[in-house]
């Protein structure tokens, strides 16, 4: 079998849900600060650029479960690895901006809007995260949607909304009760991978949610490349084709009936 | 084909995702990390791996002091141990176990050794960046890359090759 090389093709149109199961979006460039990462003098030059995110926490870096050791007993640690950044909150709680020494990070949970304001808003305070820590370069791009399906509990399979493998074990009529599935594949001539996770989460004793089907698609960058608005822009927009064709291609059809 | 895709460095791909914030980022970081954890935690899958923890847990105490080698040598600090530790975990399974060290510079080394001319040695310093150079026959290759939680792609194309032969 010889795999058919692909191609993006950035004119091809996409169905418009208006009841998309998007529970987070979410765009991160890492790449490291390039000047002293400091928080007095970070947050001294954030805060009044971001009137629109009145939340805001410092962010420290911990490590959780050391546990090696010979010839001891597990040991669980947890450390402070000291201050890594500042996490900025909006006043409706829908947007998240992460503005570490590592890179930033944006995200837009429930309700998600639509492609255009996700990505403006990412890309105005990309750009003010890159004039703050002065990269170099963008090590990794990455561009990821969250899905969350709600499932009741003696409700319709799991199979009813996601192209999965309906039988498990031949010749066994067992019933799954639950699941982590996660493919890794890469894009053919492009510097791309697609990371496609389907899982089931259990049901939240807070926020009334009964069991979510969740299908995590992650597109990320696999080369570093330079800080041009072009290069981000192209690479965001074709990235963004590969996360929707992945949508459309892990869903079944009743699934999209029902997002529609 | 699958072999191929699977023998692919392409593979190693994905060990720390694009960095959500919502719960359901968190849950799935938390499945995933269960989950890679078993299989390491395998001989068979994750080669010994545990085998470098170990290590390293022993490099950490014995060269946590200023001259540890009696001729002057800096201490390893705390958060080169963590880096090294991130390093290790990122690394894909199915990956060979490196042997790990010390410098007097207080950075910590993984070798990746097959032989005398099929060698590769990683430095991990406390501010997250990695310096490598390997001998694989009569070519050499070095560099250095900023470690943000992925092994660098250089790096695991040349491990691959230390063990090609």
């Amino acid at each position: 079998m010889v795999l058919q090389t692909l191609k993006i093709d950035l004119t091809e149109q996409f169905p418009r849900l208006s009841h998309a199961p998007i529970a987070e979006a979410v765009i991160e460039m890492r790449a490291h600060a390039e000047v002293p990462w400091e928080e007095s003098g970070i947050r001294g030059q954030l805060v009044p650029l971001l009137p629109g995110y009145p939340k805001i926490e410092s962010q420290s870096e911990f490590e959780h479960e050391m546990q090696f050791g010979p010839g001891q007993d597990t040991m669980q640690r947890h450390r402070d690895l000291g201050w890594r950044g500042l996490r900025c909150e909006s006043a409706d709680n829908v947007h998240m901006a992460q503005f570490n020494r590592d890179g930033f990070v944006f995200s837009r949970l429930r309700p998600y809007d639509h492609w255009e304001q996700f990505h403006a808003e990412a890309i105005r305070l990309w750009k003010i995260h890159r004039d703050l820590a002065a990269p170099s370069g963008i090590q990794r791009l990455g561009l990821r949607f969250i899905n969350r399906i709600e499932l009741p509990v003696d409700g319709p399979p799991p199979d009813d909304y996601l192209r999965m493998p309906s039988e498990v074990l031949a010749g066994m009529p067992l019933s799954r009760v639950g699941f982590f599935h996660r493919d890794v594949l890469a894009v053919q001539g492009y510097p791309y991978i697609v990371t496609i996770v389907r899982t089931v989460q259990p049901i939240q004793v807070t926020g009334n949610k009964g069991f979510g089907l969740l299908l995590d698609i992650d597109v990320f960058s696999t080369e570093p490349f330079d800080l041009r608005d072009d290069l981000l822009t192209q690479r965001l927009v074709e990235m963004r084709w590969l996360k929707n064709k992945a949508f459309f291609g892990s869903i079944t059809q009743q699934a999209l009936e029902t997002f529609q | 084909m699958t072999l191929a895709t699977l023998d692919s460095p392409q593979l190693s791909y994905g060990a720390t995702p694009t960095r959500g914030a919502g719960p359901e980022a968190r849950f799935i970081a938390k499945q995933s990390e269960e989950d890679r954890r078993r299989l390491r935690e395998a001989h068979s899958i994750g080669l010994g791996a545990e085998r470098a923890f170990e290590e390293l847990f022993v490099v950490a105490r014995e060269c946590g002091k200023p001259n540890w080698d009696g001729y002057g040598a800096q201490a390893v600090q705390e958060e080169t141990c963590w880096q090294a530790y991130r390093f290790l975990e990122a690394l894909p399974l199915g990956i060979p176990v490196p042997t790990v060290g010390a410098e007097a510079d207080g950075h910590l080394t993984l070798e990746w050794y097959q032989n005398p001319v099929r060698v590769l040695s990683v430095s991990i310093s406390s501010n997250g960046m990695v310096y490598y150079a390997a001998l694989i026959g009569s070519s050499k290759r070095s560099g250095t890359e900023p470690f943000l939680g992925e092994v660098p792609k250089d790096i695991l194309y040349i491990i691959r090759r230390v063990f090609s032969a």
